[in-house]
């Protein structure tokens, strides 16, 4: 077993190497140490399930191995900054004041037609709109559009903005969810005082109810036809969540 | 964090444990065998034909006492391979064919050998 784990360890190291190598392309969303894990549980995982005449733990134990290695490479990260630029490596300025990083491109391997296809996905068709794009360590792009191209905020405006926090689903698929009524201090009766004058006198006909933190109740039944109701249900000044 | 810590000091233990048990396991289910081998040869090269059978029954009740264990981590082939030569073994020796008895057990102390071997913590398995 000692082998099995020593073989996981030093393809674990490989892989990583290898996609490591192969530039953010190929990475997608995920970190390529997470990446690496991803393929390699998938396929550790399948072997045995397919040959009945490999023992479990030959599965099981590799993956545990994995578990361990994934765990250690996640701690060494957070602790060392060093550590977390070898592992993930650093995110890659391709555009730095509207001007394309041709050789920062080239050495991510990261080509033309690709910068233009995700500011594309990003909404942006000119690329003489963005300012600043990084290649993050997922080998996702994020996108700063020059100062007079951003949309204009309310702050531009000078338009003051109520607080807008996490909307609490109260009723989800007929189920009543107990632990948000209790985060946001409200009891099922102060619910069924909401529901029944919109026509629910049981939750369980209740499709989705949420509760905003302008005090706003939506809900949406189940029954063929019902539209979405939308209720002042408290006062905004009382919402403390 | 701490549960991570967790996770991965667990995940280290359970490993160790796996790791340590099944390694002194299968050594010492091949060792105990293979001594059995070696003394059954000894008593086919002597001719005692009820003296083999005994010796060959109890190989064969060891080897069932150990072997349902073993499949757990032991690559189900080799288990095979063990079973099928126990019992060539034991035709060769109730027909008193004692050449192709001690062709048996040679055959058998290698299959028994590789139990551990393949398992073994050396740098030839790892590469």
């Amino acid at each position: 077993m000692f082998t099995v784990f020593t073989r996981t360890l030093i393809l674990y190291a490989v892989s990583v190497l290898a996609i490591r190598l192969m530039g953010k392309r190929q990475v997608g969303q995920l970190q390529p140490y997470e990446f690496v894990l991803a393929l390699m549980i998938a396929e550790l995982a399948a072997a045995p399930m397919e040959n009945v005449g490999t023992p479990l733990l030959y599965g099981i134990v590799p993956i545990l191995g994995m578990m361990l290695l994934h765990g250690l490479a996640t701690l060494l990260s957070v602790k060392s900054t060093w550590f977390r630029r070898l592992l993930s490596g650093g995110p890659s300025v391709v555009i730095r004041r509207g001007v394309i990083q041709y050789d920062e491109m080239r050495r991510m391997c990261y080509t033309t037609t690709d910068l233009m296809e995700e500011l594309r996905a990003q909404g942006y068709l000119n690329v003489a709109d963005v300012c600043t794009a990084i290649l993050e360590t997922s080998g996702k792009l994020s996108v700063f559009p020059h100062g007079n191209k951003r949309p204009v905020t309310p702050e531009d405006m000078g338009i003051s903005v109520s607080y807008e926090g996490i909307p609490q689903t109260l009723v989800v698929d007929g189920r009543v969810q107990k632990d948000h009524l209790k985060t946001c201090g409200l009891t099922e009766s102060w619910l069924m005082d909401r529901l029944k004058p919109i026509g629910y006198s049981d939750p369980r006909d209740v499709l989705l109810a949420s509760l905003d933190t302008q005090g706003r109740l939506f809900v949406q039944g189940k029954r063929d036809g019902d539209k979405m109701h939308l209720l002042q249900a408290m006062d905004e000044n009382k919402v403390g969540w | 964090m701490r549960a991570m810590i967790w996770v991965a000091a667990v995940t280290a233990v359970l490993m160790a444990l796996i790791g340590g048990f099944c390694g002194a396991y299968s050594s010492d289910t091949s060792r105990e065998l293979r001594e059995q081998v070696t003394q059954m040869t000894a008593v086919i090269r002597s001719g005692d034909g009820e003296a083999a059978m005994a010796e060959a029954l109890r190989l064969e009740d060891t080897w069932r006492e150990k072997s349902a264990l073993l499949s757990l981590w032991v690559n189900h082939q080799d288990i095979d391979d063990v079973s099928v030569g126990i019992q060539q073994l034991k035709v060769s020796v109730e027909e008193g064919e004692t050449y192709h008895a001690l062709r048996c057990l040679a055959e058998l102390d290698e299959a028994l050998a590789h139990l551990y071997h393949r398992d073994a913590f050396r740098l030839r398995n790892i590469l």
